[in-house]
């Protein structure tokens, strides 16, 4: 092979059920179906050679060139990459976020610039399954959060929860103890991350909730590495990447998700949507974090009210229905 | 001088050290009040997993000189115990040297990690601003006090030519 | 270079530095240094040595360690383990081999609250050994018990091991986790009949008893007052993971809380026969060895995570796991084979990252040859546990050692753990053959 690369992936390998790893597999085998099978790669899955924020550090100083990870990890150093996580009841239709994602990514160079800083490059931002909740009891209406306690992570979940439930931050890791010794009687996760952790063992409630557009499983290459290559095959990395993402969006995730349902039904587990009329009342019930939000990155220099702003007329435009409009300047 | 300086040394791995198993305790603390506040009162602090991530490079780093000091840190003696006093004494200069080396690179490679975050601020993804160099800064730290003890061990190895007594 | 000839040569370099003297968590990291600098040159090797040991002692997985060893370090200090002793052996003194077994058991009890095999060797190494020295046990002998015996609070849950090997291999973790409870006791069992019968082999692992006058019914009894600390706080700290108030690892946090509590209570506030200075003197000592213990146990662990992705990184283990899998073997000796190379691996590279490369090389060929995943998981599991005491690497072995009296040396260990080596290798012979044990129960889970 003409070009050698070696990729780490947080993600379990590929032939684990419903790993994000397959993402990155896809991008490997569509690029060399592009070029002709110039590349040859060697896989590093699981976080074997560094924990997740480290994989920022492993490809932008090129122990390894490409990496599949999560930027906003570290918020600091891309403050605006984590826009969907800011904000609660996102759209959940893969290749709606896929488009938006993309619009988005035209519009704000500053995205590019971030990487650029760290001396890297998004190639692929494939999306993953929203975050839903499953639970010991079924949840119907926001009365059935009261007193409940609900195992999480990241930076605002746990203010998006409804009035009389509380946060419990704990990683993936910990989530099936905190439920089999019920400290915690509700987990919040997207499907893939219930499936791999296993929680529906213990508990029999899949409430679909989309309280955020999908997470993500971006994939970076070295920005020196990606420089030194010939544009034809600049614009091969590149496209590949983008067919990486449609196809997590169009074949994988509902694939996924299907077999998911299957497989969790069979264990006992029952789905139900958390009905529309209570989300409109939950989202009108929290505060607008996501303004909070963009405040923060403004004093930065980023446009932080414009990136929601377009981010919701966006996925408005393509057809999804926000409950409320967020990061409101006051 | 030369005294002085092993005061010195003395003084701040004991110093730290004592920072250390102060934060072991600050944190047993700290989760205690987390499942009291979560069990009786529904109301966890907010962020008490990501602290006891930023706590352990200080409990674990900073008593990395004392352990040395005190004799802590394993190694195999099943070879070493066989030969002369002298001889042993040369090998033990050799391994220190090189473990000062080792140390004197890693304490300038930790900095650079810790110095980088550092500069651009670099924050945690948690629920209340919690910043990465808080626990970053341990490893520098630890890691150019554990390479001094190691290079004061082997003055003093130097000097003990013919007196050598394996501690 | 060649993955293999890197991998024979780091390994090498790595006993050639240990046997000079060097201090077995610098050695890893030199040696693990050398070996990432062939694949990524000097500067990246420092780079990610770096941030190999950061990221593995930042992690809060290991936020038990610290802890758990302050709680060693408060029950011996404030001499709670020396008064159980004390009752132990009026309770089964007269009987050699009481004390190493009552310390096994003691070490299968903690371990349905302690996840990790190493945290439950030096803890019990701490509290235990000494005990049992005093008492006419050899000392290699009385630290093996605790090396090996510390490896069973990973078979019965709660058990980091069994969870994380759950979630990449797609086998339900509430299966596994009952799964180990017969090899638990298994090895309960067959680590007490070693105890009872090395010394009929080896007459100086336990020095007899001097022959005592029998002891009254009601001394007996009245010496059980001395349990009272590990009833409270075993009480407190059982309720609390079994009544939902808090997960495990919260459990070392509210151990270290109560033994402190304790320990004040007990050794500081009442110690009315020393003066107070002595007494702070005591606490500060106890502290300033939780510190440097903890610290010692962390660079050898954050320098096997060097080392580890020295092997991980050079391709050394998929190539390891390829070969095996191009043997094209029977499923019995497939099973036999992977078992070996979780044997091999787990001498040098930390378990979670072993799992991590192998389960998906490995469970597919495994599947595919119909072999049932519960038991094979067991199996691997307890391949991986044999690992922890293996010379020259076994962590179990380093983390009691760094928690030892001054004169125990790391040969000392390898023949005091030989028994139990033993014994762990005859369980995995046992649960081979008689595949039940460790399906019969996870069978009622639903
Ligand atoms: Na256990
Ligand atoms: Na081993």
């Amino acid at each position: 092979a003409e070009y050698k690369l070696r990729c780490a992936s947080i993600y379990p390998a590929p032939d684990v059920p419903m790993s994000m790893g397959k993402a990155l597999q896809i991008w490997q085998e569509e690029l060399n179906r592009l070029t002709g099978g110039k590349f040859a790669f060697e896989n590093f899955y699981g976080a074997t050679i560094g924990k997740g924020p480290e994989h920022i550090d492993l490809v932008g100083n090129r122990t390894v060139d490409v990496a599949q990870t999560f930027p906003w990890y570290t918020p600091g150093r891309f403050p605006i990459h984590g826009v969907t996580y800011v904000l609660p009841f996102g759209p959940s239709d893969p290749v709606l976020i896929v488009k938006a994602n993309r619009q988005l990514r035209e519009k704000f160079p500053q995205l590019v610039e971030d990487e650029k800083k760290n001396k890297v490059l998004l190639i692929s931002d494939p999306p993953g399954g929203v975050y839903d909740f499953m639970s010991r009891k079924p949840l119907r209406t926001l009365e059935d959060f009261k007193g409940e306690k609900v195992s999480l992570v990241g930076r605002y979940f746990g203010r998006w929860l409804p009035p009389g439930a509380t946060a419990v931050v704990r990683p993936m890791h910990d989530r099936y103890e905190l439920l089999q010794n019920g400290v915690v009687n509700i987990d919040l996760h997207p499907f893939t991350h219930f499936h791999f952790t296993k929680v529906y063992e213990l508990v029999k409630y899949y409430t679909s909730v989309g309280l955020m557009a999908g997470f993500h499983s971006q994939i970076l290459i070295n920005l020196e590495a990606f420089q030194k290559m010939p544009p034809e095959i600049q614009k091969a990395v590149l496209e590949a990447g983008r067919i990486a993402e449609d196809k997590m969006a169009q074949e994988v995730l509902p694939a996924w998700f299907k077999s998911c349902q299957a497989e969790f039904e069979k264990a006992g587990v029952q789905f139900s949507k958390f009905p529309a009329a209570e989300i409109k009342k939950w989202a009108d019930s929290l505060e607008d974090v996501p303004a909070e939000w963009a405040a923060e990155v403004e004093a930065k220099g980023y446009p932080g009210f414009a990136i929601l702003e377009f981010w919701q007329k966006t996925t408005a435009d393509l057809g999804f229905q926000w409950a409320r409009k967020w990061g409101v300047k006051k | 001088m030369y005294k002085a300086l092993r005061r010195l040394v003395h003084g701040v791995e004991v110093g730290i050290t004592v920072w250390s198993w102060s934060v072991t305790l600050g944190l047993t603390l700290l989760i205690v009040a987390d499942i009291f506040l979560r069990y009786f009162f529904s109301r966890p602090l907010p962020a008490t997993w990501e602290i006891g991530e930023l706590c352990m490079p200080h409990v674990v780093f900073l008593p990395f000189a004392f352990a040395l000091t005190r004799g802590s840190h394993v190694r195999v003696a099943m070879l070493t115990r066989r030969i002369s006093a002298e001889n042993q004494r040369r090998l033990r200069i050799a391994t220190n040297l090189l473990s000062a080396a080792l140390g004197g690179v890693l304490t300038l490679y930790s900095w650079r990690y810790f110095s980088f975050s550092f500069s651009i601020r670099e924050d945690m993804l948690a629920a209340v601003r919690l910043m990465w160099w808080w626990g970053k800064i341990a490893m520098p730290v630890g890691m150019a006090i554990f390479t001094l003890r190691y290079l004061l061990d082997t003055v003093d190895l130097w000097r003990a030519e013919g007196a050598f007594k394996d501690s | 270079m060649d993955a293999v000839l890197l991998g024979v040569a780091g390994v090498v370099l790595l006993l050639v530095l240990l046997l000079a003297g060097m201090h077995v968590g610098m050695a890893l990291i030199l040696t693990g240094f050398f070996g990432l600098t062939t694949v990524l040159g000097p500067e990246r090797a420092l780079e990610m040595s770096v941030s190999a040991i950061y990221g593995k002692i930042s992690g809060t997985a290991l936020v038990t360690l610290p802890l758990f060893i302050l709680v060693g370090y408060l029950a011996s200090g404030g001499g709670i383990s020396r008064d159980i002793y004390a009752s132990l052996e009026l309770l089964v003194g007269r009987f050699r081999s009481g004390l190493g077994m009552a310390t096994v058991l003691a070490c299968t009890a903690f371990g349905t609250v302690c996840g990790s095999s190493l945290v439950t060797a030096a803890v019990f190494a701490k509290i235990s050994a000494p005990e049992m020295r005093a008492r006419g046990y050899e000392k290699g002998f009385a630290y093996g018990i605790c090396a090996a015996a510390g490896s069973i609070g990973m078979l019965i849950p709660p058990s980091i091991l069994a969870i994380v090997y759950g979630m990449l291999s797609g086998v339900s973790i509430g299966k596994l986790l009952i799964a180990g409870i017969v090899p638990g006791i298994l090895w309960t069992v067959l680590f007490c009949i070693a105890i009872a019968l090395y010394p009929k082999i080896r007459p100086q692992a336990i020095r007899p008893p001097a022959s005592t006058p029998p002891i009254p019914l009601s001394r007996k009894l009245l010496s059980l007052r001395a349990w009272w600390p590990i009833g409270v706080s075993g009480g407190i700290i059982f309720g609390g993971i079994y009544g939902g108030v808090f997960t495990p690892t919260e459990a070392s946090a509210v151990a270290a809380f109560v033994l402190f509590v304790i320990y004040l209570y007990r050794g500081f506030f009442r110690g009315r026969d020393r003066g107070w200075s002595e007494r702070f003197r005591e606490l500060y000592e106890i502290l300033n060895e939780t510190a440097t213990t903890s610290a010692m146990i962390f660079l050898v662990l954050g320098a096997a995570t060097v080392f580890s992705n020295f092997t991980v990184l050079t391709g050394l283990t998929t190539r390891l796991s390829d070969y095996v899998i191009g043997m094209g073997l029977s499923p019995m000796s497939l099973v036999i084979a992977f078992a070996l190379v979780y044997l091999l691996l787990g001498c040098f590279i930390d378990s979670i990252s072993m799992l991590s490369i192998t389960v998906s090389l490995f469970n597919p060929i495994v599947n595919a040859a119909g072999i049932d995943a519960i038991w094979y998981a067991v199996v691997v599991i307890l391949a991986i546990e044999v690992g922890f005491i293996t010379p020259p690497f076994g962590i179990n072995l380093y983390s009691v050692l760094g928690v030892a009296e001054k004169d125990v040396e790391i040969k000392d260990l390898m023949v005091g753990t030989f028994p139990f080596l033993i014994a762990e290798l005859l369980s995995i012979v046992i649960i081979l053959l008689f595949p039940a044990l460790t399906t019969y129960l996870p069978a009622f889970v639903r």
